[in-house]
């Protein structure tokens, strides 16, 4: 068996698919098979427990690509939804001896499936192909960028080069969760529905007959809340309104590399030409997005990127009652990617915090993004998590995403960090 | 006829879903199974075994598929993994015990535990990944073994399924029984050949009020030796002693940049654990016989970070090691082998001289308070004599650990790795009939030898 692809043994010019199979090939040789990775992988319990749907079993299937296509050929191997599964928590890695990185295995791999020339079968996930589709056509991942402008109805915003980016994350959520229920309710017919929203981009619009308009209040709240808090600190910022494009993430993030790369540049022309000089983040994804992977793809990226709340004034909380108990559900986004620990600090000095018993580096993940592409295995991997905060005998569950918060609101002791922190202003 | 058992979704026969059940953390691969089989109950587990005993299908049992031995690689048949077994059952402070299916992994039973106030003290470095049922198979201990010995001091009793799909229970809820064959404890270390564990009944301890860490530094095996002899002939409650060797050091200092003194060539790191009262009479007691044994430097953790620092300088050993391999083909090989505690220093000295005359690049370290010592061999698998010079230092350790009154197995078992070391510490030992009296103790369970066929007795 030929390990590496020629060109990458002589040393000759890279070719892209030959630099991503000799890159799975380095990550996936390092392991040692101890299984470590498996035990903390959300996915693997989530899955029924079986193997290939955990950390150290992605990591199998990736040998066992490698050793396919490193002799040249396709691979027949069917890894769609092993690897698409992976949530990249990056859980894996935190608990690795040999420091390999079995979520980045997998991202290597989806977009090793995104290619579609290493596989003698397509084997992409026909929502996420459906998601780029219309992501590429409308700039936001369900053509909906007129409503993600609603809350914002009503603020008048000032003239200035640094924007609050709402991202589409906390407006999509009503929506999405509408149709995550369908998606549950007639999962065998997902795959054709996307297929056809794929090639008619124009139907995605229909999701707006599935939203969920309690929820859609309540988001409205937590963006509203994020701009008076940025204002009562003093910050002057502005609002792209239907102007303001979706990051891309999810292109990202399910293996488009290519898509994501042009989209990407994109994005950043229409910053461009709105004189955007420093853009406040509102979740993790987007932060960790701008500030570590734009970099890489967009030439000549010069935008400051923040978190709201390294904007807030700490004189604006009082100290809240410290007999109320909560426990945070620290994003993996924050975390792991971008070491952002200020939402602890705050929640530390304004409540009781009682931390879960996976937390900190060894956070657990919520779900997402598998709640659009495989809503049972989010559905368990969030059933989970939530059990496990709830254990702390919290009073409330305080998220820092609207992803995390979206896969664990299941009952009314889970509030977005933004309501808490307005509530702490306004007590 | 499985799928009408444990249903399709539990039932894995796509090449893509079984790849992963084709090997565990040792260096062995095996052959694809059939099937992998999800049950999550004792009937199921024994409608499964009913069917293949009839058919004499062999069955692997998989828990964390952690096994460094090889154990619970398929060779065929079909897999029975266990993980679906996943929950705690029981809890009786009172009587000091906890019901578990195989399926738990330890660190979340100890994590359960500590709730109360209570530990299950087995704690091997694998605890994270280990199950109940993968620990009890194997005798797995850790680095508390000087204090808690090993996972057969542990378990009470055991719900089993034997080969012909019988459902029985071995031992119960008591501490004494003397009431025959010690069936439950045959279980112990017997890797899965002879029944399938459904269920168990274990004791537990409390977690000790507190606790102090000491380290010191040594010259040599001698002096290293007497401090070893001198803290266990005390009535010191010790609860860690593990031992690293210079390499090790070496290893840990470039990874993790922890220091040791110069000239130092092994360090020895004690818990000492009680209430607070007596942690405090006994450390200092400790440290006074340490100070008698010439050592190069010592002292006590001042607070738990230190504690920590100290601790992940032996935990992170291994990773260290890994992280340390010159190439991706190069692979870690652990090795496992016990003597008596006075024997410990002698057994360094002949090792660390197989490794010097023979150029293989291993470290030692262990769990020196029960005479444990472990290698991490580098091996090349690409390379034919690498993989032969590390399977070599593997076979010359168990042979030194024979000729000091000790094991070639210590807690890892004898899988696919240790076969012909077991038979040869027999003849060394002169009870060549044991092996022949493990034969037919595995005749009597499984006539038709469908469980783990090809392990411990190695011929299938």
């Amino acid at each position: 068996m030929r390990l590496i692809p020629r060109t990458y043994l002589t040393g000759g010019s890279f070719l892209e698919r030959d630099r991503l199979i000799a890159d799975i090939y380095q990550e996936a040789q390092k392991c040692i098979n101890c299984g470590f990775c498996e035990s903390v992988c959300p996915t693997l319990p989530a899955s029924g427990y079986r193997e290939s749907f955990g950390a150290r079993g992605r990591v199998n299937l990736a040998k066992e690509f490698i050793a396919e296509v490193s002799s040249g050929k396709k691979a027949s191997i069917e890894l769609g939804n092993y690897i698409n599964s992976c949530l990249s928590c990056y859980a894996c890695l935190q608990v690795c001896p040999a420091g390999v990185n079995a979520g980045h295995i997998s991202d290597m791999l989806k977009r090793a499936i995104a290619d579609e020339g290493l596989f003698v079968k397509n084997q992409e996930n026909a929502v996420a192909r459906m998601i780029v589709s219309t992501t590429l056509k409308y700039m936001d991942p369900l053509g909906l960028r007129e409503e993600c402008t609603e809350w914002a109805r009503g603020i008048r915003f000032e003239e200035s080069g640094t924007i609050l980016y709402t991202a589409h994350m906390y407006q999509l959520l009503p929506y999405i969760e509408g149709l995550k229920r369908l998606v549950t309710s007639m999962e065998s017919l997902t795959g054709i529905f996307a297929g056809i929203i794929s090639s008619s981009p124009q139907l995605v619009k229909a999701v707006k007959v599935f939203v969920d308009r309690q929820l859609l209040k309540r988001t409205n709240t937590m963006l509203r809340n994020i701009s008076a808090l940025l204002r009562a600190s003093g910050i002057r910022f502005s609002y792209l309104g239907a102007n303001e494009p979706y990051p891309g993430t999810l292109l990202y993030d399910m293996g488009y590399v290519k898509e994501f790369s042009e989209y990407a540049n994109r994005v950043y022309s229409m910053f461009n030409a709105s004189g955007v000089k420093e853009i406040i983040t509102i979740d993790p994804h987007t932060y960790d997005l701008l500030k570590n992977v734009y970099p890489k793809y967009v030439s000549g990226f010069n935008v400051k990127v923040y978190h709201y709340l390294d904007l807030l004034n700490p004189g604006l909380f009082k100290s809240g009652d410290i007999r109320v108990k909560v426990t945070y559900h620290e994003p993996c986004h924050f975390v792991r990617r971008t070491g952002y620990n200020l939402p602890k600090d705050v929640l530390e000095k304004t409540s009781a915090l009682m931390l879960p018993r996976h937390n900190g580096r060894n956070t657990m993940c919520c779900g997402g993004p598998d709640e659009a592409f495989y809503p049972r295995i989010s559905n368990a991997v969030s059933e989970r998590r939530f059990m496990e905060l709830k254990e702390t005998g919290a009073d409330f569950i305080i998220t820092a995403c609207p992803i995390c918060f979206e896969n664990l609101n299941k009952d009314e002791s889970v509030v977005d960090i933004s309501e808490w922190l307005s509530k702490l202003v306004n007590a | 006829m499985l799928v009408k058992i444990v249903g399709k979704e539990n039932v894995l026969t796509k090449p893509e879903d079984i790849a992963p059940y084709k090997r565990d953390a040792s260096a062995f691969e095996g052959e694809t199974p059939i099937a992998v089989v999800l049950p999550s109950t004792a009937k199921e587990v024994s409608e499964i075994l009913s069917l293949c005993n009839e058919n004499n299908v062999p069955v692997y049992v998989r828990g964390g598929g952690s096994s460094l031995t090889g154990s619970s690689v398929p060779l065929g048949g079909i897999v029975i993994s266990t993980k679906r077994f996943d929950k705690i059952l029981e809890l009786n402070i009172t009587d000091r015990y906890v019901v578990v299916e195989p399926g738990v992994r330890l660190d979340d039973l100890n994590y359960y535990l500590s709730k109360y106030g209570y530990m299950y003290p087995p704690d091997p470095a694998s605890s994270i990944a280990a199950t109940v049922g993968g620990s009890i198979s194997t005798n797995a201990g850790g680095l508390g073994g000087v204090a808690y010995g090993a996972t057969k001091n542990w378990v009470m009793g055991l719900e089993v399924v034997l080969a012909n799909g019988q459902i029985t229970f071995f031992g119960g809820k008591t501490l004494k029984r003397s009431a025959g064959y010690d069936l439950a404890s045959l279980m112990i270390g017997s890797e899965g050949t002879l029944g399938v564990i459904t269920k168990a009944i274990l004791r537990i301890t409390r977690v000790p009020e507190s606790k102090t860490r000491i380290v010191a530094y040594y010259r040599s095996e001698d002096e290293l030796g007497a401090a070893l002899k001198n803290l266990r002939d005390s009535d010191i409650n010790i609860t860690m002693m593990e031992f690293l060797d210079r390499e090790s050091m070496e290893s840990v200092k470039k990874t993790l940049g922890i220091e040791y003194p110069e000239g130092a060539e092994y360090m020895l790191m004690i818990d000492v654990s009680g209430s607070s009262d007596e942690t405090k009479r006994m450390s200092s007691a400790a440290l006074q016989i340490i100070s008698g044994t010439s050592p190069i430097t010592f002292r006590a953790a001042s607070n738990k970070a230190e504690m920590d620092a100290f601790y992940s300088a032996r935990k992170g050993l291994y990773s260290s090691t890994l992280l340390q391999r010159s190439s991706p083909s190069e692979t870690v090989i652990i090795g496992d082998i016990v003597v008596p505690p006075t024997e410990v220093p002698a057994t360094l000295k002949e090792i660390k001289e197989y490794i010097r005359s023979h150029g293989v690049h291993a470290v030692l370290f262990g769990h020196i308070g029960d005479g444990n010592i472990h290698m991490n061999i580098f091996a090349d698998m690409a390379n034919e004599q690498s993989k032969q010079s590390a399977f070599d230092l593997l076979r010359e350790s168990g042979i030194i650990a024979v000729k000091h009154n000790g094991s070639v197995s210590a807690e890892h078992g004898i899988g696919m790795e240790k076969v012909d070391l077991l038979i040869e510490e027999l003849k060394m030992k002169n009870a060549s009939v044991n092996y022949e009296l493990m034969k037919a103790i595995k005749n009597a369970f499984d006539p038709k030898n469908i469980l783990n066929r090809g392990k411990l007795f190695g011929a299938r």
